[in-house]
């Protein structure tokens, strides 16, 4: 939920990277904290397994224009992918402003992007949340693989449930389509905001 | 219902008396509890308020810290079959920190140290909860769309934000 400090001149959202188990939603975060400069981001804190599986989450602050005087931050959070860590996850979740739900472009991966997906879409319905009032964009990740599913396939899958979802092409490890991705959600969260509130002026 | 799972929440507005007022508590709560410094964090990681040195004063990471340890310890307390969660405490070396419950929304950090006793903390924290509850509660309510200043630039919102790029990759 966005805050909004008239003292510190600043608002706050929080954008979380959820989506299926090892599709690369820390590979996003890891790739944003690298290519921006150091005053225009927070170190990265990764709470990860001795493998490199997420166990609770990634975060990473970032600073952006200014809106009407005001500085804009978001801070970026991942959650876990795996089922074991519901309960995490759910804590992460917890508060979110917008969505980037990463899928895996793996062939072998299709029947656990329905699972992470179906999965977000219960949620949303036990919290009574509509799709469509909660910002999601989805990232197609990993299109780098030889393998990877053709777009339309994904489409298929994805868009019979959300048929009018940002969709982003992404390669989170050489960092194709990761910024495009960012910056479609703040789009979609900041307009969202504004249209609500009206208290973030559309002039930057 | 899911507890932990954003349900549409309505943000926060914090005007600028708020904000004077909150830190006014956390100077008095670090001068009562005898504490370096103190911060109102809200559930999602952001600090709201800050008073005493200059021991958070980072990007936000700290917070984001404090806020899922916070949860994840009252979540496992709540798996346990225990309903009741007064925060939770460190004890270092040299410097230690207290997270107690504000409201369902924020928490109350406090770093201290060894001249200070916890039981102190955690009496201070309970009181200064309070105060910063009533002080949240106080808050007059945002001014509607209309009459906000800002308003007037809302015509073209989602033209301008349309193209805007918020982060640019170096
Ligand atoms: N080929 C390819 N591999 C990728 C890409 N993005 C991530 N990977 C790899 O996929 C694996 C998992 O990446 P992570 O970023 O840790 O995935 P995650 O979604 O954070 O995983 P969990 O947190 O455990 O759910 C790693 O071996 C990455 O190197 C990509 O775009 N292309
Ligand atoms: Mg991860």
């Amino acid at each position: 939920m966005a805050i909004l400090n008239d003292e510190s001149r600043e608002i706050t959202f929080k954008l979380v990277y959820t989506g299926t188990p090892m599709a690369g939603k820390t590979s996003n975060l890891a790739w944003i904290h690298q290519r921006l400069d150091n005053s225009a981001r927070s170190d990265l804190i990764t709470l990860a397994t001795m493998s490199d599986r997420t166990l609770f989450f990634d975060f990473l602050a970032v600073e952006s224009v200014l809106i009407n005087g005001y500085r804009s931050r978001f801070q970026l959070y991942t959650v876990p992918g795996q089922a074991n860590y519901n309960a995490t996850r759910q804590i992460v979740l917890r508060g979110a402003d917008g969505l980037v739900f990463v899928a895996d472009s793996d062939p072998r991966r299709a029947p656990d992007n329905l699972a992470a997906w179906h999965a977000l879409h219960q949620h949303l319905a036990a919290n009574r949340t509509h799709p469509d009032s909660l910002p999601i964009v989805l990232q197609y990740n990993k299109r780098d693989l030889p393998n990877a599913l053709p777009r339309e396939v994904m489409d298929q899958s994805f868009r019979s449930s959300a048929p009018h979802l940002t969709v982003c092409e992404a390669s989170a490890t050489s960092g194709t389509g990761v910024f495009n991705t960012l910056n479609s959600l703040a789009r979609l969260v900041v307009s969202r905001f504004h249209s609500l509130h009206a208290r973030v002026p559309a002039s930057l | 219902m899911d507890p932990f799972f954003p349900a549409p929440s309505s943000p926060l507005f914090m005007d600028r008396e708020t904000a004077a007022a909150l830190r006014q508590i956390l100077v008095a709560h670090c001068n009562d509890a005898d504490a370096s410094c103190a911060a109102l964090i809200e559930e999602s990681g952001t600090v709201c308020a800050l008073a005493g040195d200059d021991s958070l004063h980072d990007h936000g990471e700290t917070a984001a810290l404090a806020a899922g340890a916070y949860h994840a310890v009252r979540e496992t307390a709540r798996r346990l079959g225990e309903s009741a969660f007064e925060g939770l405490s460190h004890e270092g070396r040299h410097k230690h920190f207290h997270l107690g419950p504000v409201d369902s929304r924020f928490l109350l950090l406090t770093v201290f140290g060894n001249d200070t006793r916890l039981a102190l903390v955690r009496a201070c924290s309970t009181r200064s909860a309070a105060r910063l509850r009533d002080c949240l509660a106080a808050q007059p309510p945002p001014p509607p769309p209309r009459a906000s200043p800002l308003a007037r630039h809302r015509l073209n919102a989602e033209e301008v934000l349309g193209t805007t790029d918020f982060f640019r990759e170096r």
